[in-house]
């Protein structure tokens, strides 16, 4: 097998633009192909389904793009006329309807075309590799895998692998290595089974919530509201999720896996429920978000947007309850059994949706895998849920699990029989291990370059911790400092940490700082709620030491006498992306939401954010314009609140500078980081503080013509032009000139006044407290 | 012989010198009130209240009240002196005058009307306070017929109020409350259910009871949040039967609206004050605001009872103090210290000793402090009804702070105010001659009633302080912070100014402390609450004195101005101090009780 460079996508629906443009996220070259439109007219665009993708692509939200410009590494085409360019191909994936026989054509189609080491796939969701290899010759079969993405491509990363007996390990696991590293994706190797282990048993929970929502009379928001959160699934349960993969694509699912399944197989036992009020739906168009509506419709008629729900029975729609859970909901935050144990109504719905899930999951093993481990994480990061079934069993109880179903007259699978006494995970010095069909206990088989917290807590303890943060030896002379206050928001004790941090690496002999956590956020900021009360309690001196402090500690790990790495992942908000700018190099995940975003609660960065914009924006070309233009652009990038939506996208506004590096697959963040530390550790000299030469007066003078302007044309409010004005006054100098110098501490005391001032003013406080009780940024 | 002075010097002082009251009520629509209205009003209920209140008191915790058949009898002392109330108009002065009443601002009603009614006599002046509660509830939030219907009646006195929250099973958990109403075809609801505690729940001193009931109607949610509020009068009056009151009319058989008093509790004070079961059954009710949304109605009168009540205390706590006062300045036992003072007598006043004077003057002064952020409330009772955000919102943030604090610190205060002033004067105050032990019984409800001392501190501490991340706290501590910054200019006003900055910084470290750890465990907050609402008292309290003694030290060398800066020093060397105390107990957070192992306790 060649190495992977160049993708051909068949079949340019949602899932087939979505899988084309994350190839093209992973820097490859992506071919695009669809039919020919049947009904196309003389001279027409024969490439026009392909086209329309890309179009779509732009569109779509979520974005599938990390970066618009990738939509240029794809090129669209037919399959009549650019079949011969397949020969250029290294992997050609399939996704086309979910018909054997469409499928059977399109790979007699494409045999003759296809370079000789090219990988073929499927991303049949159902449909047996067995099957799908019938007809093909022996060579091509050996080549031949299904690759079975979830929706959307980019941000699940879970893929499905199942490959055959004539596939060789080494072709295989040269393509798995693709997935993960290039396309980040966590790799769980299935048996040829129908529906793999995702949608088997998710499609078999949501057939089984379907029919004991119908048997019971339940509304959708009571079954939603009882079987997402308080059970550990997302809020979308089950008619939500319904509505958001569309529901159009259940009948086919349902279809394929009840042909495809023995008899006994218990979900024959729930389906057909519901099945005649899907069809009356999908003909009807309520096919879910991307129709007029599902389960759930958003009604603007009277102007406002009110969420609406289908009564099951009647198919009305009326405004949704909000607070359809039962008492017993509130049970699942003190644990699963509590719930379950509850005697309302809601947690009877729940036992039994929940009971027979849970059984059919230990059915499972060995048929479909022989790693309960892998069941978990494929439900974990395929269908969202907090745990996977046998980490739900284990925390009910394996034995408590037994005696409800005897009690409730099931049959226990003889999984469940097996680990009787104990639980399918165990750690076992240090390592997690579980329990196989034979009764064995092995350990977690996982790329060697995955490092997880977790791994550093299970082996041991932190050398230092508080409630905010903790610090872990990571081996090799690394430290790491882990925040996990909520939302990992910076407070005081984070901060203390970072700075014990520094102080042990400089006095003990540690070769570098990684700052990491296994959260999905890697910090949203500061913690503002803190902030706010000291301000409202007018403990003037508590908030100039917060901010004091915040800045001394970022100096610190600036200046420290060790590298310092930040592993960047979700959420690095304000305080956040500051501890990113003032780190020596950043390992990015590629799904790094990162921005300045201060002036939406109505203050400006003050932990140094506004030097070290200022300070790289100068430094590194980024902001052209002379000696003004890094000025106007840390002026627009910070005042605007600009929030890169991928690594990618952060390294051309200067969040993240073209040294720092990205990380395709989360699982691999943390060591790759871990690497980059010991990299830059050798023959390691901290940087040289930056020198300002800053307009000064003429400056401000020029930014605020700037917002006058916005403020006319209704684009900025009054409260905007305040909070410019004291962004101005710092990233202008001040009272200073373009021939004066001007020290990072220079900078820092214009960030401290000017918060200062701004945590007096009530405007800025009103769009704190909003964000607080909202979530969302008010624009006064 | 009980001695009281009505303080309305005091009053006068706290109107125009510090608060400016007249000022405050610019553009609130009193544009007649003025100061010597004020003045006149003062000397007029306090000549009122001394004369014709003040002599019935000791009688009434002697006689107290009869219960025989379901009826409550009063001594014809009280129904006189009640019946002189309603002729001279004091019983409406907070009262529209659409209905009869006076139309002053409420901060005399809630303030000084309270105090010179509770010194004077407690048992009687719980009665109105509580016809005024139901009457502004239904005022603001009642349909029109039935304000037009009721509130004259209220107004007036001729009818009186009752405010019924408490069952058998449910105090200060209301949600589980199990009275029910029962909706009706003509709109009305039949309400059955018992209710206990209700004080003035049946008498004989009006013609008619207008109970303020929480029910539950069908259909709503469980808890407080399905909690809704009616009116239900004792008696249905003839004039509805023949349909002669338009929108009310309703076709009845009987004036006897199922509403009985099966009992009156035998209690520890406030004797002529009856706390009665009621039963109602398939009474005859009007939903008074949103279905379902009684509580927030409830807690609108419930918060103007608990500054009533804080004013109770202090209204006992001050005639306490002058009565202990008045005994000791005869009253004389061994010699001073320093050498005898008055030769001539065979033992020197009991004034020279330091101890009597610790007791009396902790009274005297806590007295004074109390009366100021009493006035400061009043004041801000009028403002958050302000048509101009600039002055109602801040207003609503200091009522939400203070009303907790004047609830349970004031009347913390007044129950060791009573206790001191019993101890000052010995065997003579144990005995009921000298009125002090009869004050000493009646205080004590006001740390219970209307939500203990206990749910005020959590009330502070749970809510307040949390509602908006402090946001209440901004209206109280910049103003403040300026405050303190402002007197910096003037070392005279060091002695205040500096442990009064001290209080505060130590307020918000205490504070930031107990929202920081309250975020990881409830318990913290809940264990340091009431250490914490004292500890708040003392600081608010240390602002009426700082504010009080910057006034008088411009008028030093006048008797009344330099005794004020004596009690203000006193206040801040000898009571305040405990805030180091409070602070300690304070961050010692819940562990010391809730380690405790509980089948040892």
């Amino acid at each position: 097998m060649i190495e992977i460079q160049r993708v051909a996508v068949i079949g340019s629906g949602v899932m087939g633009a979505g899988i084309a443009a994350h190839c093209a996220n992973a820097g490859c070259e992506v071919l695009l192909l669809d039919i020919v439109p049947p009904d196309i007219e003389e001279g027409g665009d024969r490439n026009a389904f392909a086209q329309s993708a890309i179009q779509s692509m732009a569109k779509s939200n979520p974005e599938m793009l990390m970066h618009p410009d990738y939509s240029s590494r794809i090129k669209v085409g037919n399959l009549e006329d650019d079949l011969h360019q397949l020969a250029e191909i290294d992997w050609v994936i399939e996704v086309v309807l979910e018909r054997l026989d469409i499928k059977h054509q399109v790979y007699s189609k494409l045999a003759a075309h296809l370079n000789p080491e090219a990988v073929l796939s499927s991303n049949t969701s159902t449909l047996p590799r067995s099957a799908l290899v019938e007809g093909m010759n022996q060579n091509l079969a050996s080549r031949f895998l299904i690759t079975h993405f979830f929706n959307p491509p980019r941000y699940l990363p879970l893929l499905e692998v199942v490959s055959g007996s004539e596939v060789s390990d080494d072709f295989l696991s040269r393509f798995t290595q693709f997935a993960d590293v290039r396309l980040g994706k966590q790799v769980v190797m299935c048996n040829d089974r129908p529906g793999f282990i995702g949608n088997r048993l998710g499609v078999f929970f949501v057939q089984r919530a379907i029919y004991e929502t119908l048997q019971r009379g339940f509304t959708v928001e009571q079954a939603d509201a009882m079987l997402g959160l308080p059970i550990g699934l997302p809020k979308t349960a089950v008619f939500g999720l319904m509505d958001l993969v569309g529901i159009d694509l259940i009948p086919h699912i349902m279809e394929s896996l009840l042909t495809n399944l023995n008899d006994s197989d218990a979900i024959h036992r729930f389906a057909g429920e519901g099945g005649e009020m899907i069809q009356q739906m999908i003909a009807d168009g309520y096919t879910g978000r991307k129709g007029k509506g599902g389960f759930y419709r958003l009604n603007t008629d009277e102007g406002q947007r009110v969420k609406e729900a289908r009564n099951l029975v009647t198919g009305e729609y009326a405004p949704a309850e909000r607070k359809a859970a039962f008492l017993s909901a509130k049970m699942g935050k003190q644990g699963l059994r509590r719930l379950l144990e509850h005697p309302d109504e809601g947690a009877s719905f729940v036992r039994e949706i929940l009971l027979d899930t849970l059984a059919y999951a230990a059915t499972l093993v060995p048929e479909v895998t022989d790693s309960v481990a892998d069941v978990d994480l494929a439900m974990r990061i395929g269908y969202n849920w907090k745990k996977g079934p046998f980490e739900m069993i284990d925390q009910l109880g394996v034995d408590w699990l037994i005696t409800a179903l005897e009690e409730s007259g099931r049959e226990v699978p003889p999984l469940l029989l097996l680990a009787k006494g104990s639980t399918f995970h165990e750690v076992i010095n240090g390592e997690p291990n579980y329990l196989v069909s034979s009764g064995d206990r092995v350990v977690l088989d996982r790329p060697p370059e995955t490092l997880s917290v977790a791994d550093l807590k299970r082996r041991g303890s932190p050398l230092e911790k508080n409630p905010s943060a903790s610090i872990w030896d990571a081996g090799d002379g690394v430290l790491l400092v882990e925040y996990h206050s909520k939302m990992n928001a910076m407070d005081p004790m984070s901060m203390e940490m970072l700075l014990s941090a520094v102080d042990l690496a400089e006095t003990e002999d540690w070769k570098g700082i990684l700052i990491a956590n296994d959260g999905q956020n890697f910090c949203a900021g500061a913690n503002l709620g803190l902030a706010l009360f000291a301000v409202n309690l007018g403990a003037w001196k508590e908030l100039e030491q917060f901010i004091a402090l915040g800045q001394e500690t970022y100096s610190a790990l600036k200046y420290a006498e060790v590298p310092v790495v930040s592993a960047s992942t979700g959420m690095c908000l304000g305080g956040g992306c500051e501890v990113l700018l003032h780190s020596d190099a950043v390992q990015a995940h590629s799904e790094s939401y990162i921005g300045l975003v201060e002036v939406g609660v109505g203050i400006i960065p003050a932990w140094g954010g506004c030097k070290e914009m200022l300070g790289r924006l100068a430094q590194n070309g980024y902001a052209a314009g002379g000696p003004m233009g890094p000025v106007t652009s840390a002026f627009e990038t910070i005042g605007l609140a600009k929030v890169a939506k991928s690594a990618q996208q952060a390294q051309d506004i200067g969040y993240l500078t073209h040294n720092d590096r990205i990380t395709m697959n989360r699982s691999r963040l943390i060591n790759d980081a871990k690497q980059l530390v010991l990299e830059l550790s050798i023959d390691y000299e901290p940087p040289t503080p930056h020198v300002f030469h800053l307009p000064g007066r003429t400056g401000k003078a020029a930014l605020a013509l700037a917002v006058a302007d916005l403020r006319r044309s209704g684009r900025a409010t009054p409260h905007d032009v305040i909070v410019s004005d004291a962004l101005a006054e710092i990233l202008s100098g001040g009272d200073t000139d373009m021939v004066d110098i001007l020290t990072e501490e220079d900078v820092l005391e214009l960030e401290r006044e000017a918060i200062g001032r701004l945590a007096r003013n009530e405007d800025s406080l009103e769009r704190m407290e909003h964000m607080l009780v909202t979530g969302k940024p008010l624009r006064n | 012989m009980v001695v009281w002075n009505p303080p309305v010097r005091e009053y006068d002082f706290l109107f125009n010198e510090i608060f400016d009251a007249i000022g405050s009520m610019e553009g609130l629509g009193f544009e007649d009130f003025d100061a010597d209205f004020l003045a006149m009003l003062m000397e007029g209920w306090a000549t009122h209240t001394k004369d014709v209140w003040l002599p019935i008191n000791a009688l009434g915790d002697k006689e107290g009240l009869k219960f025989e058949d379901g009826h409550i009898t009063m001594p014809q002392e009280f129904k006189d002196a009640y019946r002189k109330g309603i002729e001279e108009g004091w019983l409406s002065t907070a009262c529209k005058p659409e209905h009869g009443g006076m139309g002053v601002p409420t901060f005399f009603q809630a303030v000084t009307w309270a105090e010179f009614g509770t010194s004077a006599c407690m048992a009687l002046s719980v009665l109105p306070a509580l016809s005024i509660g139901v009457y502004e509830v239904l005022a603001s939030n009642g349909r029109q017929d039935l304000i037009d219907y009721f509130a004259p009646h209220l107004a007036s006195g001729e009818w009186s109020g009752t405010m019924c929250l408490t069952e058998p099973h449910a105090g200060t958990d209301l949600g589980i409350i199990s009275s029910k109403a029962e909706p009706q075809d003509d709109g009305t609801y039949r309400i059955s259910g018992t209710k206990i505690f209700i004080t003035y729940g049946e008498h004989d001193m009006v013609d008619n009871i207008v109970h303020l009931v929480l029910a539950k109607a069908p259909g709503g949610p469980d808890g407080s949040k399905g909690i809704s509020l009616f009116l239900v009068p004792k008696y249905l009056p003839v004039e509805w039967q023949s349909g002669g009151v338009e929108g009310i009319s309703h076709d009845l058989v009987s004036e006897n609206n199922g509403v009985t008093c099966s009992g009156s509790e035998e209690k520890m004070g406030i004797h002529a004050s009856p706390t009665c079961v009621m039963n109602f059954d398939e009474s005859v009710g009007w939903l008074v605001g949103p279905l379902h949304g009684g509580m927030p109605l409830m807690f609108q009168m419930m918060n103007r009872e608990r500054v009533a009540t804080g004013m109770m205390g202090l209204g006992l706590g001050e005639i306490a103090y002058q009565n202990a006062l008045a005994w000791s300045r005869e009253r004389r036992q061994g010699r001073d210290l320093k050498g005898t003072s008055d030769p001539n007598e065979r033992a020197d006043n009991i004034l020279v000793h330091p101890d009597v004077r610790r007791m009396l003057l902790e009274a005297k002064v806590n007295n004074e402090g109390c009366r100021a952020l009493a006035v400061w409330t009043g004041i801000l009772l009028d403002q958050m009804h302000s048509d101009d955000p600039e002055i109602a919102e801040p207003a609503e943030a200091l009522v939400a702070l203070f009303t907790p604090i004047v609830k349970a610190h004031f009347t913390d205060l007044a129950c060791e105010t009573a206790s001191t002033c019993m101890q000052v004067m010995g065997g003579a105050g144990y005995c009921s001659e000298f009125g002090v032990e009869q004050y000493y019984r009646d205080v004590r409800i006001s740390k219970i009633w209307e939500g203990t001392n206990g749910i005020q501190a959590l009330d502070l501490a749970g809510r307040k302080i949390t509602q908006g991340f402090g946001k209440n706290l901004r209206h109280l501590l910049w103003p403040l912070t300026e405050f303190i910054e402002d007197n910096r200019e003037n070392p005279e006003m060091d002695e205040f100014n500096k442990p009064l900055h001290q209080g505060v910084r130590g307020l918000q470290q205490i504070t930031l402390l107990m929202i920081a750890e309250g975020m990881a465990d409830p318990h913290f907050l809940a264990a340091g609450a009431t250490d914490y609402c004292r500890y708040f008292g003392n600081v608010l309290l240390a602002y009426m004195w700082a504010k009080m003694a910057k006034v008088s030290l411009k008028r030093k060398g006048e008797p009344f101005y330099d005794a004020k800066l004596a009690s203000a020093r006193f206040f801040f060397k000898r009571i305040y101090p405990e805030t180091i105390s409070l602070a300690a107990k304070i961050q010692s957070g819940p562990k010391p009780l809730m380690d405790y192992p509980e089948a040892m306790m």
